[in-house]
């Protein structure tokens, strides 16, 4: 059903940040973003704690003001569409609402004053799977409850956008198989979803493009595969019978290589390379793999030294006599 | 906008909280009303027989008191609850040009301010020609001293409850739109304990005299018109002040 509602609009809705600047006092939250969410895809959005993600997000829905720059949807601002949450559906807290009220209860509001059919709130208490709990207070929700409420709502407007500030926190395995399938039926459909997680392996799953933010700034913005292309975290791991004998052809022919375990790390070859350079210096290999890095790991390689707040190791025990 | 408020009274229909003290308000009202009158012998060491009509009619609405404090209440907790629980966000991104949302606000309160006052003032319209007839103490006049104190109610409930909401906006809090409104309520009369001259200067450019210019029958248009003027330039200032501080802030 929620197929049939969104495939009703086929709207390429496009999202311009520019030069999009937040400062509060002397910290700077976001530092001149330059920005276009791509229609139709799942954008990841990613960042360490404090690197400006909320901001921005809450920037794009004039709930924060910009010290400098805009954010244009369509060519206008967001606050001047006339229903403006028809154009875009946010999730910005889940824990964001009255918790007196009971599920169906909150939507009916919004749906009444945004000038929503009523329908509609019993379409997204079905798609959410909160129809059982539809006439529970919040207050008894889990977090994953919340989240699916919260979700509901940004989806009741059958939005041509939809932000979602952390979805995957506190849902459940159900809850999470759940937002994967949403988000590529939303994709499909000509909808543009924004969604910020630090689940690095929920964002691989199912984003197709990642923006990467740090310190207010913008470091990355691509396709997964191009992510994974450029990072420098992909090589091809090498184990030989003589491994000296594989480094020094391997230098000659201009590859970057360094050790690892019991082998060699080697770029700026392909394994259909080494493994020729090896037949022809008649070197026996014992495993040629192609070695490609998680999220995590360009995430981490891209964000180094771009996080605001770095835990570091401690000995517990000493810590705490 | 339309929509909106709408919206705002749905809210109050499906939250016991707010249905309770709106019925607290009407029933608190009621009973002070009801003591005042009867306990006009002790207060003023007059028998209740002889009052005048219009008397016993100033009596009771002085209910409207108790009225516009459990308003001031409630305007304040409504406005704040929305800003600070987070529902902010969700109301927000419906209404993202912050004038709107804030002229929503004070349209509701006045709304319901209004309804509750009315539905008051008939309450009370009833029960004082129940007292009236059973002690056979005349007939009412529908002339403009009566009207005058009944537009005067109205607006005494309708402009505590609005400062009540403008000041929750600024100051974000429900304590701090409490305080703003029963401070602009009480402080004439500790203006009062200053020499007269002093007082009487300090208490033209606060509203209670004005709201009383409506009470009193003796009142003429010159003096009405500068009562709603001050009225009105307390409402304009005290919203302008607060819309501002609401348009900056981000949340």
């Amino acid at each position: 059903m929620l197929i049939t509602i969104i495939l009703q609009k086929r709207v390429m809705q496009l999202i311009k940040l520019v030069n999009l600047t937040k400062k509060y006092g002397s910290k700077t939250a976001v530092d001149h973003l330059d920005l276009v969410l791509t229609p139709g895809a799942v954008t990841g959005f990613l960042g360490p704690n404090g690197s400006g993600k909320s901001t921005t997000m809450k920037m794009i829905i004039s709930l924060v003001r910009p010290t400098l720059g805009e954010v244009v949807v369509d060519g206008k601002a967001y606050r001047d569409f006339p229903e403006p949450i028809k154009r875009i559906g946010t999730l910005i807290d889940p824990s964001a609402l009255d918790k007196n009220l009971t599920a169906k209860q909150h939507l009916s509001i919004i749906a009444t004053a945004a000038n929503i059919n009523p329908q509609q709130v019993e379409e997204m208490l079905r798609v959410t799977g909160l129809e059982n709990a539809q006439n529970k207070k919040v207050k008894s929700y889990s977090l994953g409850m919340k989240q699916r409420l919260g979700i509901a709502t940004a989806l009741l407007g059958n939005p041509d956008t939809v932000i979602l500030d952390e979805p995957f926190n506190g849902m459940d395995v159900d809850g999470i198989k759940w937002l994967r399938g949403l988000f590529k039926q939303l994709a499909k459909s000509g909808k543009s979803v924004l969604v910020s997680s630090h689940l690095m392996s929920e964002i691989q799953a199912v984003a197709d493009r990642v923006v990467i933010i740090g310190q207010g700034k913008l470091l990355a913005h691509m396709t997964m595969d191009e992510l994974k292309r450029r990072s420098l975290s992909s090589f091809i791991y090498v184990e030989a019978n003589n491994l000296e004998k594989i480094k020094r052809v391997l230098l000659e022919k201009q590859a970057i290589v360094q050790h690892r375990k019991a082998g060699l790390e080697v770029r700026n070859l392909d394994a259909k390379e080494i493994g020729e350079l090896a037949l022809e210096n008649q070197i026996v290999l014992h495993e040629l793999t192609k070695v490609t890095p998680s999220l995590e790991d360009v995430f981490t390689e891209i964000t180094d030294g771009k996080a605001d707040y770095i835990s570091k190791e401690v000995n517990m025990d000493e810590t705490l006599n | 906008m339309k929509h909106l408020i709408k919206a705002d009274f749905k809210k109050i229909m499906y939250l016991p909280s707010y249905r309770y003290m709106i019925l607290a308000t009407i029933l608190l009202s009621i009973v002070f009303g009801i003591i005042f009158l009867f306990t006009i012998e002790v207060t003023q060491g007059k028998l209740l027989t002889e009052l005048s009509v219009l008397e016993v009619i100033d009596i009771t609405l002085l209910g409207m008191d108790a009225a516009a404090i459990m308003l001031i209440i409630f305007a304040a907790i409504f406005v704040t609850k929305d800003l600070t629980s987070g529902a902010v966000h969700t109301n927000l991104a419906i209404t993202p040009i912050r004038r709107k949302y804030y002229l929503t606000k004070l349209s509701f309160i006045a709304i319901l301010s209004i309804i509750i006052s009315t539905a008051l003032i008939i309450v009370f319209f009833v029960f004082d020609q129940f007292i009236i007839s059973i002690n056979q103490m005349g007939a009412l006049s529908f002339d403009s001293g009566f009207f005058a104190k009944i537009l005067g109610s109205v607006l005494m409930v309708l402009f505590y409850s609005l400062l009540s909401a403008a000041g929750a906006f600024y100051f974000q809090s429900t304590p701090g739109g409490i305080a703003f409104a029963l401070s602009v309520m009480f402080l004439p009369a500790l203006i009062k304990m200053f020499p007269d001259d002093v007082s009487e200067l300090l208490l033209s450019v606060f509203p209670e005299k004005s709201l009383h210019t409506f009470i009193n029958i003796n009142a003429t248009n010159s003096s009405w018109v500068g009562a709603i003027t001050v009225l009105l330039i307390w409402i304009m200032l005290t919203c302008a002040i607060s819309f501002w501080r609401f348009k900056k802030i981000d949340y």
